[in-house]
């Protein structure tokens, strides 16, 4: 075996470099100066997210209106929750919206993803682009439009409901106990159902093609297609679809505080609403942390459950 | 009337910098350069009209101040108060919430100033009635709203009352209702000939408050509305009275008193609806007077509910905005005059020229029927000593909680029973946490 040439210089190169290191750290480990690249994204999460989480857990053991004087009251804050009649309400409405803002849109999401898949070219694009929009507006110009959309005097969704001789069923949308719960989270199913499609068209590119032509062979139709090929090929794609939709409906404040503030009467409440209610309209800080530790909790164990079903799976 | 006649001295056109008044009530304020920094929540109309006039003139008056106004909304106040009257360089002068969740926190927390003193070198309490100035006091350790401290002042004031469509009422054959009586028989003539009898959009929740208002001021004493809020003599909300008004809410919303929508319509909605012709009447507070005097003009008039007794005038009624010095402010005697310079009767005179309610009794310019059955109203008020204050303030949960309650009850879906014992439940519940 014959050395290349340059091999040489390179290695007295090379160990001119382990040794000014070595009195430091073994050969191979990170040199100290990463820690500095790493020095200001850490200072910025620790700031913004990790200081904030920590507060809010450290908070969540006090009684505080957020101004005057602190009191540690242990676990009271969270023994409270438990027999609260506001927040069973929340969270069964929390329940409720789960299925407008993970089922529905997932379902939703299939389908059009499966469709769309078949449509090639420019057209594709184009499609893809208008069915994604929902999901690209602001959360509050949502809101706005489908404040337009439910008005029961001029509304648009009343006045189409007159036009067309069925004004025997207009109802005030926002407005009905029965019937808030669900105009909400249609619009919910609206916002969302164009991530999934998204998600799940780029999860279709991945599938190879010779498993459509397996199938095809196989005798397969475009039903038996998508759930031979498809779906089990998108199973990724779908866990990541209902963790993000997930939280997203447990999350949810923007919508119903724009539409309902919570009403009528209790009937569109959420969890982050009544956060939102403690922590500044009641000074009830301590109380407010509380309910936003156990929501975090709840959502990171509802995470991990989806996970570890679908790592099950595979 | 003094408060009138002193009014009568400063009449409008005193547009010259600095009224005499103003100038003489100054107790040799420092000539040093003071840059006073001044919050507000006026974001249109008649007071942001006001506080830019009165600014110019106040810094013209003493050239060594400069004030230096921050507006924020509502909501904005809420988020950044707090965090801004615990700094250790805080603004000068906030407007502060009335009620436990700012200015009891806050005052108990050591962050206001006592007023007292400024008070009786301006004679502010000379100025408005004394029911007008308890929400802006509490007891010097934050424990009592309506206590013997008072810690912000104010320059306008505000009324919840009826508003009535005059043509639509005379089209039903009916003059202005006298009494409690009439205005029910009002609204089932209206029923009777297929119109909307009241105006209302409660999407918002806390406008159907204002709607339970001045049918609970009907039927309970000023006494107990006030012992409520301030929590004195042990009232408590699950009185027989309250039970009636939330019976007689639920028996007319059955009825359509309220149409069949209002729980999915905005409160400005609701008055768009109204100053289109839908609606007999509408029940809410003086704040949406200008919208409604500029879309109907000479066509629409407020009133307030006639007491079911028969007794003096009662109606829920508050200053505007108040305005608090912080304790750690620099200049607090430069911020009292102006303080004082804001809600005096040059202030209110702006007010009332640009179409809205000051604190003061004012003359009625008369050029707007609206506003002068406002400042009527106002000034009913403070003669029968009849103001009394909201009712969401006896606990800061009780905005929610009220309007919640009332809109179940409106609804059906809840007895009148169970409607006052759930509030009572919620503002015991304050109570026993403090």
């Amino acid at each position: 075996m014959t050395t290349p040439i340059g091999e040489g210089p390179r290695r007295q190169i090379q160990a001119r470099v382990w040794r000014r290191t070595r009195a430091s750290a073994a050969p191979g480990e990170p040199r100290s100066i990463a820690y500095l690249y790493l020095a200001l994204p850490l200072l910025l999460y620790g700031t913004f997210v990790l200081l904030p989480i920590l507060a809010t857990v450290g908070w969540s053991f006090l009684k505080w209106d957020g101004v005057t004087a602190q009191r540690w009251v242990g676990l009271d804050n969270y023994i409270a929750l438990v027999d609260d009649r506001l927040l069973r309400v929340a969270l069964t409405n929390a329940m409720v919206l789960i299925v407008f803002y993970t089922v529905l849109p997932v379902t939703i999401g299939l389908l059009l993803a499966s469709v769309l898949a078949k449509v090639t070219g420019r057209r594709q694009g184009a499609y893809r682009a208008i069915l994604f929009l929902p999901q690209v507006l602001a959360s509050v110009v949502v809101a706005l439009v489908f404040k337009l959309v439910y008005e029961p005097n001029v509304g648009i969704l009343n006045s189409l409901l007159r036009g067309v001789g069925a004004g025997g069923l207009t109802r005030p949308w926002l407005g009905d106990f029965e019937l808030a719960l669900p105009a909400i989270g249609v619009v919910g199913t609206w916002v969302f159902y164009g991530l999934c499609m998204v998600l799940f068209m780029a999860g279709i590119q991945r599938i190879p093609s010779d498993l459509y032509d397996a199938a095809r062979v196989d005798g397969a139709g475009p039903v038996g297609e998508f759930f031979a090929v498809t779906l089990p090929g998108l199973r990724h794609e779908i866990t990541v679809a209902v963790v993000l939709t997930t939280i997203a409906a447990f999350r949810n404040f923007d919508l119903v505080f724009n539409l309902t503030r919570g009403g009528p009467g209790d009937s569109t409440t959420v969890p982050v609403l009544e956060v939102y209610r403690r922590a500044f309209l009641y000074g009830q800080v301590g109380s407010a942390s509380a309910l936003a530790v156990a929501i975090a909790s709840m959502i990171l164990l509802v995470t991990v459950v989806v996970i570890r079903l679908q790592e099950r799976r595979a | 009337m003094r408060r009138l006649s002193t009014a009568l001295v400063l009449t409008t056109g005193v547009a010259l910098i600095g009224g005499p008044a103003a100038l003489a009530q100054d107790p040799g304020l420092t000539t040093e350069p003071v840059t006073l920094v001044v919050w507000d929540g006026e974001t249109g109309d008649a007071p942001n009209i006001m506080l830019d006039q009165l600014n110019a003139e106040f810094t013209a008056q003493h050239p060594n101040i400069t004030v230096e106004r921050v507006t924020k909304s509502f909501e904005d106040l809420t988020a950044t108060l707090p965090l801004a009257v615990s700094d250790p360089n805080p603004p000068d002068i906030v407007p502060v919430n009335y009620g436990w969740t700012q200015m009891g926190a806050f005052v108990e927390a050591g962050h206001l100033l006592r007023l007292d003193t400024y008070a009786d070198q301006y004679g502010w309490r000379d100025r408005v009635p004394a029911s007008f100035i308890k929400p802006h006091t509490f007891s010097a350790d934050g424990r009592k709203f309506g206590g013997d401290s008072l810690y912000s002042f104010s320059y306008a004031g505000q009324w919840v009352g009826v508003y009535y469509n005059k043509e639509k009422l005379a089209g039903l054959g009916l003059q202005l209702p006298t009494t409690c009586a009439e205005f029910e028989a009002a609204i089932d003539a209206a029923l009777e000939a297929g119109q909307l009898p009241i105006q209302a959009g409660f999407l918002e929740k806390w406008p159907s408050t204002h709607v339970w208002e001045p049918f609970q001021n009907a039927m309970v004493t000023k006494e107990w509305a006030r012992d409520f809020v301030y929590g004195d003599n042990d009232a408590t909300f699950d009185i027989p009275e309250n039970t009636e008004v939330a019976r007689k809410l639920q028996d007319l919303a059955a009825r359509g008193a309220f149409g069949a929508d209002f729980n999915g319509v905005s409160v400005d909605d609701a008055v768009n609806q109204f100053t289109a012709g839908n609606g007999v009447f509408f029940i809410q507070g003086t704040w949406f007077s200008k919208g409604i005097y500029d879309a109907m003009g000479d066509n629409v008039g407020i009133f307030i509910l006639p007491r079911c007794d028969g007794g003096d005038p009662v109606a829920t009624a508050s200053p505007g905005y108040g305005y608090s010095i912080t304790s750690r402010s620099a200049h607090p005697d430069v911020a009292a005059a102006y303080l004082d310079f804001i809600t005096s009767e040059r202030a209110a005179q702006i007010l009332v020229d640009n179409g809205s309610l000051p604190a003061m009794a004012v003359e009625d310019p008369g050029t707007n029927p609206l506003l002068s059955d406002i400042l009527a109203g106002w000034s009913a008020l403070s003669e029968a000593d009849g103001m009394v204050p909201f009712q969401d303030w006896a606990a800061p949960p009780l905005l929610e909680s009220l309007s919640v309650a009332i809109q179940e009850v409106m609804a059906g879906r809840i007895t009148p029973e169970d409607m006052v014992s759930r509030v009572q439940a919620d503002y015991a519940a304050f109570y026993a946490d403090r």
